[in-house]
């Protein structure tokens, strides 16, 4: 931690002095980019406070709560996507893999089960194991597709996020359950992932999942950053010929990115399925837009071997912030949904110019 | 691992030559999407503010053949309350749920993230 903050107080003392260096119009422009390349920031900045002056329950503990638990919950797709995204590449089969897993653990851990007539609930570790071993072979083969047959990776996870749709359908519809919504979970399930850590107020209560996404913040990190493997991936997002050519084993490095990434999916299943308390075929719609967008806000870049855990982490918690701030201005749902694909873009141009300045 | 290993996120230490990833074929001017990122925080901000005109999230009461309930407003967090109960001829009344079937009954107190449905479930007399 102590490291990278005199790292950042480096980075801004060399802009610091560049600065004073520049002549009048160089400082303008510099100003000028200093802004822009932070407008996303700004802009949040400014919501909240705007926000939080005309709702003053936003400021209020049941409301920061709320949005560090969202933000735990969003917090494993986001890892995982993250390095698919430092491959220059994304993942757009994440949602309904998330859904997936949430689907198989919710058949497995349901008192009265209309999928497998008769089953008890197993130890939550079985379901869970499964979810991920399914999800890890969704992965796979996106993994290989990208490594193997060089497709690009959206159309790779375009193709399997409607064959894992296709999946959860059928599935749903296993036994007596003809696709309707899965409820009723067994408590110790629910009590290990939604039991409360910590009561601040009768309303805010910090759940175990915010300490697990923590750990999983831990563990990516060190993978990212401590590891052959995690270099390999920095490597090969760079330059991916300059890779092969220092004797990085290129498609296997690929094949356990997308891997490592839908273990984390199958992960938030396992969270999502336990905090909302039903899952149905839409469990999981659209989370990829969120993970995407959080990651290029945090400064995972598209130019690829760029991006941090820490930005992925900020980018999670400012889209929450900003989200649950839409929400307590009452902002329609269907508005929302413009406004996020309006983040993405916006986030994107931001990116694209830091590249081209810097070239 | 490797203290000679060339790649690295580090900032700090020498990197390779990046080949650009998905802006490899990027060629446009600057102001360009300077403009396009003020453009579109201009109209972010719009969005915003004219998004935020709806008085509350609604949620809806399907009686599913018994009387009508009125939908009622909530504020975003707000706990949920028990609407008044509809009635039936011949079916008694056992309480909402959150999807048609009446499988997954509704936790009253729970608070309000966005638009619901909620539905009747009933039991026939006999």
């Amino acid at each position: 931690m102590s490291e990278t903050q005199t790292k950042k107080k480096n980075r801004m003392q060399i802009w610091l002095d560049d600065y004073k260096a520049m002549n009048p119009t160089d400082k303008r422009r510099a100003i000028g980019s200093l802004l822009l390349n932070n407008a996303m920031y700004i802009i949040i900045l400014i919501a909240v406070i705007f926000i939080g002056i005309k709702e003053p329950k936003y400021f209020s503990i049941n409301s920061i709560v709320n949005i560090i638990n969202l933000t735990a919950s969003k917090l494993p797709i986001a890892l995982g996507i993250g390095g698919c995204i430092v491959l220059t590449g994304t993942d757009i089969s994440a949602g309904r893999m998330v859904g997936l897993a949430a689907v198989i653990i919710a058949s497995m851990s349901i008192t009265n089960n209309r999928i497998f007539p008769g089953l008890e609930p197993l130890p939550i570790i079985v379901p869970l194991l499964a979810a991920m071993a399914v999800c890890g072979c969704i992965g796979f083969v996106n993994g290989f597709s990208v490594a193997k047959f060089k497709l690009h990776p959206f159309i790779v996870t375009l193709a399997t996020q409607l064959i894992t749709y296709g999946i959860i359908l059928i599935y749903l519809k296993l036994g007596t359950n003809n696709g309707q919504t899965l409820s009723g979970f067994d408590p110790t399930y629910r009590n290990i992932v939604n039991g409360t850590m910590l009561s601040l107020s009768a309303t805010a209560k910090i759940p175990f999942y915010v300490l697990y996404a923590v750990i999983l913040v831990i563990v990516m990190w060190i993978i990212w950053n401590k590891t052959t493997f995690g270099k390999n991936m920095f490597a090969v997002g760079s330059n991916e010929e300059a890779a092969t050519v220092s004797g990085v084993n290129v498609s296997r490095t690929i094949i356990m990115v997308f891997v490592l990434a839908a273990i984390m999916y199958a992960l938030t299943g396992f969270i999502d399925g336990a905090r909302i308390a039903s899952v149905n075929a839409n469990t999981g719609l659209n989370y990829e837009c969120d993970a995407i967008a959080a990651c290029v806000i945090g400064g995972v870049s598209f130019v690829g071997g760029t991006g941090r855990i820490s930005g992925i982490v900020i980018g999670v918690l400012l889209l929450q912030i900003i989200f649950t701030g839409l929400n307590y201005m009452q902002v329609d749902q269907n508005y929302l949904y413009i406004i996020k694909g309006l983040i993405i873009l916006v986030a994107c141009a931001i990116d694209m110019r830091k590249y081209l300045t810097k070239k | 691992m490797n203290s000679q290993y060339p790649y690295t996120n580090d900032k700090t230490t020498p990197q390779v030559h990046k080949d650009g990833g998905l802006y490899k074929n990027l060629n446009v001017p600057v102001r360009t999407l300077s403009i396009l990122i003020i453009g579109g925080l201009i109209l972010l901000v719009f969005l915003a503010i004219s998004g935020s005109q709806s008085d509350g999230f609604s949620v809806r009461y399907n009686s599913q053949g018994g009387s009508d309930v009125t939908e009622q407003k909530y504020k975003y967090l707000d706990p949920l309350s028990e609407p008044e109960a509809p009635s039936r001829e011949g079916y008694t009344f056992e309480g909402w749920a959150l999807d048609q079937a009446c499988t997954a009954p509704v936790e009253f107190g729970q608070q309000v993230e966005q638009e619901m449905e909620l539905y009747a479930c009933w039991k026939a007399d006999e």
